[in-house]
């Protein structure tokens, strides 16, 4: 049975462990340098899909823009009546077309996609006109800029791909130590 | 592919390249003073330039920017250029109108060095010294003489016949077509019949009406078909013996079919007309009565009568075409038109020095370059710089990829070392690691970095250590690899701001796909430090590197850098030298890929080059091809090339001034062919001035002619004929010809015309009389010296003239005398026959009359002549009446008194006298000088008789004549036999007389009086006298005559007379010979060097020197032309009679034609001739027709010109009474010629 993950207590429990097997499989290594939560998951831990968005939002933004973004996206639920997840194009899409903000097709799509990262921070959002077409956008833009603000996971199927060694990044080694005394793993070329 | 073997910069171009280059520089024609390192868009052709065996006038060869191609030559290590050639060469001497102008294209090579220009690091095509031989020229599109020979030889048959023209020969070498050949008394014999007859032959060359344009056609390349229309008309038919009569007059149409060798030796043509082989071919009647006649006439003769004229026009065309000789034209050839652009190309190319290609030091730009070394190859010219030890220009591969036109190579070291510089410029030299980078919240210590180009790349490979990047307590260690291509934007174009960057691309970059690159997270995370945006190690890197390269080749190949206008960092570079020394700028941009390698970097791309005067608009002149009108009507000549900034001329050719106009709307006067003259110039700042040529075909316009209104006339009236023609082309001279519809020759007419504009108005007068009654169809055809004809007819009705007729004077007759009755009559009505009848008045019985004429010009004349006796005395009122066969009559009386000797034999009575008795009807005289007694002096006898009962006696005294006399009326000029008997007194005999005074006096003393004496001693003896009767009356005196001294005794001497009769005889006067009609005088068969005085008569002719010198006979070449009168100054010739026309033969060799006139006897002009000089040197006749023609003047002006012979038809000279009766009787036909028609 796997070991599963259920906070971030846990994570930070079994980070050593980890990241020895990790380093272990140069491919991993650098799948995980894409989506690390998708490597762990490959190390047959299960994390609890309760936490996985607080848990990925952590591990990218750090604790302070995960909570940032945990009280958004409650806000935005209570504006909009429903939940909502931000950074998927389609639920935002159906939200602005129930909010009326937007109308049903025929007419342009509107892009709902999420802003994405580039060097030095969030990229444009293609909603950024809309901000004041209905109280949920600020909290929505908002919740946006901030997820964007650092580089994304990768899709299962770029991690896959990595791992795989269908990708050829040009990142071509990686390992990762915990700076506390632990001694690192040692490096597996490709 | 980027080895550039040595060097720091190898930029290769291809011919792509030359070519722009030389586009360029041809653009840039019009930019210089001097036209050097520039390529002309237009040559003149200068005038006096020997082409073969004729001469330029002028002219341009055009190059097309467009035909301009350059090829590489490895061979010579330099490149053949290649110019298409418009030319157009006049000529100052064409053989014929047409070939004034030469069109033609060609194409001309020159193979020339490239290498570097003196004194510098430039590099261009090297013209200086460019030896003749190295220039080229392929005339293109044909012979322009053989494409056009049709025409040509059309042209010059259309000259030959102008040649014949009444103006004379405007082209002396060109053969003569006459217009005209007359003929007379040719023999024609078909069968056994055979005739005389008079010819007209008449060629037409009338370009406005096909059928009777001469045609020109090659049925094979050796031989030339010449189809000369011709009018042969034949008229004065006389018929020899039983041959039938022919219908008089009668005309045919036909074509001279003339087939000659044509030889096309090198430079020439020649037309063998001398071996020419003439064949006639469909003959057809003329049109109206002529035709119509010769339908009948050749009926009538079974068809013989074609198959000899056919025989007849062969031989006269053959006669003619052969006598041109052989035909010579220059013309030029393909290789003298060649070898005259070439040399026009080679002078103005080797004046212009070089053409620049690659010019770094031009622009004023950085050039840092220590050596230029270049090669040229057949697929690129390589233009090394910088070479270092070793370096090797013939080792370098291909740089050029397909589809750009140059390339630059920058060396791999010398990338490398910008590379150093740029990292070491940076703070990231190996010296300055580990280095530590923050980005975007992150840390990263670089441990190692490695950046140099790869293939496909540069590339940057290294290490670093992110610190903290999980959890905020786990360092990642990694390595990387980055790799950024070169790549220019925009791509092959210029931006906005004229700059086209050198830009690097991140390999992989996650801006273009996050999925395909994997960058998420961490990984974004590291390659943000590494290789991601502005901030990131490989950017930073690489833009210097950018830089340094971008500078690096600038600096070696002289060009411009383009600096990014908001950074101020150099990104941009221009591809070639932005100057190309006097053509202009280059505007070169590049393509992508930009090729790196670890050898080196690659830089393609294509360029223009751009004139200095790119805005000029280039324009050439275009004339238009060629133009055609006609005389007198306006043609508008339009420039083919218009612009807003061009000025145009136009010099229409025909000695016009120049119009500065685009469109010149313009009248030519005259039919021929012009050279339009047509310049354009571009009047923006390096515009070129150019010229076009174009022939202008202007068709002659035939005048238009009215010969007048119909017309009603007597048959033999001398009519003045006016008809009238009108010529658009006012300065054109004309021929005339009218035919009279009857079987007279044609006359040419005196011709006066106005020749000034806006028309020429003319007028032809003729005069002529018609020998029969009838309605003649008169025609008059006007022709230009251009063939151009027209004709115009009026009809003339000629009435019946009766004839007049002129029975004579009185006449006496005698019982005894058979009188012979003449009547002259005269006809105008000339070629009328006539019957006469006498009637005598006696009551006997009318006779017809034997009736004698004589059928000429102006009038007919004969006589009816009957004779008769009257038996007895009488006064009779006799009456001929003279018919002609159109029913006139005419008629005239004549009193004739029948008269005898009165009282002859004394039978009749004597009356008393006072000298005794005297027989009635005589009357008495005595010459004495005293009676010496009183004895009767006359007496009547009846003893002394000789017959009957009475005689008349006489009685002389001394010194005394007694007797008796009696006038008898008489006809002068008969001859009277007088005979009286007389018996003399035997014893005491004395002196009978008999006398008779022919003039009719009574006077006995009379010196007039023919006496015969008698003295006879027997009995009656007879005593005669015979006299020509001298007046009205002769008269008898019988006399007894006892001169002084003789018996003086007193007394008398008795004589006695009887029986006197008369006998009178009418004369006899057998008809004068007729008058010669036509006298010649020949020297033509005279012995060579036979020498003459200024002036000498010979066979009737007068001849006299204008200058006063000896003239000589010599022989004339050629020899079969017989011997000829040299003329020197010319020639005064007087004729034995006034003529009618004058047929002078002359041989012309001389350069000028001579004039002829021929005047009457009050020094009025009644004709004028020319005889153009000869081609070939053989004889020509001139004819001048007019009355009381009595000399012609011939003006030989020097020049080499003979006279052969001198033929002239006499006015036959007609008593203005009546004739002497003419011979026996019996003689009723016509004699002498028998002229149908006759010109006053």
């Amino acid at each position: 049975m796997a070991d599963q993950i259920t906070s971030w207590a846990d994570l930070q429990a079994r980070a050593a462990e980890i990241l020895a097997r990790v380093n272990a499989d140069a491919r991993l290594g650098r799948a995980a340098a894409a989506n690390p939560l998708l490597a762990i998951e490959r190390l047959d831990y299960t994390i609890d899909p309760e936490i996985r968005p607080a848990l990925a939002d952590q591990l990218r933004l750090g604790p302070g823009a995960a909570g940032h973004l945990a009280d958004l996206r409650r806000e935005v639920a209570v504006l909009a009546g429903r939940a909502v997840d931000p950074d998927d194009a389609e639920d935002v899409r159906r939200l602005l077309v129930e909010l009326g903000i937007v109308a049903v097709a025929p007419g342009p799509v509107l892009d709902t996609r999420p802003p994405r990262w580039r060097p030095g921070g969030a990229g444009p959002d293609p909603l950024r006109r809309l901000r004041d077409q209905h109280p949920v956008l600020p909290p929505l833009l908002d919740y946006r800029r901030i997820s964007a603000a650092r580089p994304r996971f990768a899709p299962e199927r770029t991690f896959v791909a990595l791992l795989d060694g269908e990708r050829t990044p040009a990142v071509t080694v990686v390992a990762a130590r915990l700076r506390r005394g632990t001694a690192p793993v040692p490096v597996a070329e490709l | 592919m980027a080895d550039t073997h040595g060097f720091d910069v190898v930029i290769a171009a291809t011919p792509s390249v030359l070519r722009k280059a030389l586009r360029g520089a041809w653009k840039s024609a019009g930019c210089g003073d001097t036209g050097t390192g520039a390529v002309p868009a237009y040559v003149p052709v200068p005038a006096g330039l020997d082409l073969g065996a004729l001469t330029t006038s002028g002219g341009q060869l055009e190059i097309p920017q467009q035909q301009l191609d350059a090829e590489l030559l490895p061979e010579i290590d330099g490149c053949r250029l290649v110019f298409g050639v418009l030319a157009q060469l006049t000529l100052a001497d064409p053989p014929v109108p047409s070939a004034r102008l030469l069109d033609l294209t060609a194409t001309v090579r020159v193979e020339v060095p490239i290498g570097l220009l003196p004194g510098s690091l430039d590099v261009g095509i090297r013209l200086d010294g460019l030896p003749r031989g190295a220039v080229d020229v392929e005339v293109t599109g044909g012979d322009p003489i053989a494409g056009k020979l049709d025409q040509f030889l059309a042209e010059y048959l259309h000259l030959a016949y102008c040649n014949g023209g009444p103006a004379g020969p405007v082209d002396l070498g060109v053969p003569t077509i006459p217009h005209e050949l007359d003929e007379s008394g040719q023999a024609l014999s078909f069968g056994g019949n055979a005739y005389t007859v008079d010819t007209h032959l008449e060629f037409y060359d009338d370009q406005g009406q096909p059928g009777y344009r001469i045609e020109v056609s090659r049925p094979d390349p050796g031989h030339v078909l010449i189809s000369l229309p011709s009018y042969l008309r034949m008229f004065d038919l006389i018929g020899d013996g039983p041959a039938p009569e022919l219908a008089d007059p009668m005309g045919v149409e036909a074509r001279l079919e003339i087939l000659a060798e044509l030889e096309a030796p090198p430079g020439a043509y020649t037309v063998r007309f001398d071996t020419a082989v003439v064949t006639v071919g469909s003959i057809t009647p003329a049109p109206g009565l002529e035709g119509t006649n010769y339908t009948m006439n050749n009926g009538s003769l079974f068809g013989l009568l074609e198959n000899t004229l056919r025989t007849r026009l062969g031989r006269q065309g053959a006669d003619l075409v052969q006598g041109f000789g052989p035909r010579t034209v220059p013309v030029p050839t393909t290789g003298q038109v060649a070898a005259l652009i070439g040399d026009l190309f080679h002078t103005d190319l080797a004046a212009r020095g070089q053409l620049a290609l690659w010019t770094p030091q031009a622009g004023g730009e950085r050039f840092e370059a220590r050596d230029v070394a270049t090669r040229a190859r057949a697929d690129a010219l390589l233009i090394a710089v910088n070479a270092a030890a070793g370096a090797d220009i013939g080792a370098i591969g291909t740089l050029v990829p397909a589809g750009r036109e140059f390339a630059i190579a920058l060396a791999g070291p010398v990338v490398r070392a910008g590379i150093e510089a740029a990292r070491a410029g940076n703070g990231w030299a190996g010296v300055d690691l580990p280095r530590r980078v923050e980005r975007d919240g992150s840390r990263a210590d670089v441990r190692e970095l490695d950046v140099e180009p790869v293939d496909g790349a540069i590339r940057m490979t290294g290490a670093l250590t992110v610190v903290d990047a999980i959890l905020g307590s786990i360092d990642v260690d990694a390595t990387f690899r980055a790799d950024a291509g070169l790549r220019w934007h925009p791509d092959g174009v210029l931006d906005a701001d004229g700059i086209q960057a050198m830009e690097y691309q991140v390999i992989g970059d996650p801006d273009v796909d996050p999925a395909e690159s994997g960058a998420f997270w961490l990984v974004a995370l590291i390659l943000a430090v590494v290789s991601w945006g502005a901030g990131s190690i490989l950017v930073g890197i690489v833009i210097v590197v950018v830089a340094a390269v971008v500078g690096g080749i600038a600096a070696s190949i002289g060009s411009s850098t383009r600096a990014d206008p908001v950074t101020g960092v150099v990104r941009g570079l221009a591809g070639w030298p932005p100057e190309l020394a006097r053509i202009g700028r280059v505007r070169a941009v590049f393509h992508n890929p930009i090729t790196i390698a670890a050898d080196g970097l690659v830089l393609s791309g294509t360029l223009e080059v751009l004139s200095s005067h790119a805005q000029t608009p280039v324009l050439a002149a275009r004339a238009g091809g060629s133009y055609t009108g006609t005389a007198g009507s306006a043609l508008t000549l339009t420039a083919g090339h218009t612009g807003p900034s061009a000025t145009y001329t136009w010099r229409p050719g025909d000695g016009s001034p120049v119009a500065a106009t685009r469109d010149l709307t313009h009248g030519y006067v005259a039919c021929g062919v012009y050279l339009a003259e047509h310049s354009l110039t571009v009047t923006e700042p390096g515009g070129a001035t150019s010229h076009s040529f174009a022939l202008v075909y202007v068709a002659n316009v035939p005048p238009t002619v009215d010969a007048g209104p119909d017309l009603v006339v007597d048959e033999g009236e001398l009519v003045t004929l006016v008809g009238r023609f009108s010529d658009p082309d006012w300065t054109d001279s004309h021929e005339t010809m009218w035919n009279f519809g009857d079987a007279s020759a044609t006359e040419p007419g005196t011709v006066v015309q106005t020749g000034r504009p806006p028309r020429s108005e003319g007028t032809s007068t003729v005069r002529h009389a018609w020998s029969d009654n009838g309605i003649y169809e008169v025609t008059l055809r006007v022709r230009d010296r251009n063939g151009g004809m027209a004709t115009d007819s009026r009809l003339v009705t000629v009435r019946n003239v009766a004839p007049t007729v002129d029975a004579g004077p009185d006449l006496f007759t005698y019982p005894s005398t058979v009188l012979t009755l003449t009547a002259n009559f005269s006809d105008p009505g000339w070629c009328d026959t006539h019957t006469a009848t006498w009637v005598f008045g006696d009551c006997s019985t009318p006779i017809p009359a034997v009736v004698t004429e004589v059928h000429q010009s102006p009038a007919s004349r004969g006589n009816a002549v009957a004779a008769h006796r009257y038996p007895d005395r009488g006064t009779f009122l006799a009456r001929c009446t003279v018919s002609d066969d159109d029913g006139g009559t005419g008629s005239d009386e004549v009193v004739i008194r029948a008269v005898d000797v009165v009282n002859r034999h004394f039978e009749d009575g004597f009356t008393q006298r006072g000298t005794g008795a005297v027989a009635i009807g005589w009357e008495s005289y005595l010459c004495a000088s005293a009676a010496t007694d009183t004895a009767p002096r006359h007496t009547a006898s009846n003893i002394v008789v000789h017959g009957g009962r009475r005689s008349q006696g006489l009685q002389a005294g001394a010194r005394e004549r007694v007797g008796v006399y009696q006038r008898i009326g008489a006809n002068p000029d008969w001859s009277y036999q007088l005979t009286a008997w007389y018996d003399l007194d035997q014893a005491r005999p004395g002196t009978a007389r008999l006398g008779v005074d022919p003039a009719g006096g009574v006077d006995p003393g009379a010196d007039s009086i023919v006496w015969s004496d008698g003295t006879a001693s027997e009995r009656w003896s007879p005593l005669t006298v015979r006299v020509a009767a001298r007046s009205a009356a002769i008269t008898v005196f019988l006399e007894a005559y006892r001169p002084d001294g003789r018996d003086p005794g007193p007394g008398v001497e008795r004589v006695w007379f009887d029986d006197v009769e008369l006998l009178a005889a009418q004369p006899y006067c057998p008809p004068a010979p007729p008058p010669p009609t036509e006298v010649t005088l020949d020297f033509g068969d005279r012995e060579r060097g036979t020498q003459f005085p200024p002036e000498w008569t010979e066979q009737g002719f007068g001849l006299r020197t204008p200058d006063g010198g000896g003239r000589a006979v010599v022989l004339l070449d050629p020899p079969a032309s017989g011997s000829g009168l040299r003329l020197g100054l010319g020639l005064v010739l007087r004729l034995p009679r006034p003529a009618d026309r004058v047929t002078v033969t002359l041989l012309n060799a001389g350069g000028r034609p001579l004039s002829l006139t021929a005047v009457d006897a009050a020094g009025n002009i009644r004709d004028r001739a020319q005889v153009p000089p000869a081609s070939p040197a053989l004889p020509a006749a001139a004819v001048l027709t007019g009355p009381g023609i009595v000399a012609v003047r011939i003006d030989g002006r020097g020049v080499e010109a003979f006279l052969v012979r001198c033929r002239a038809v006499l006015e036959t000279p007609v008593p203005p009474g009546p004739r002497p009766p003419p011979g026996p009787a019996g003689t009723s036909a016509a004699t002498g010629p028998t002229g149908r028609g006759w010109r006053g």
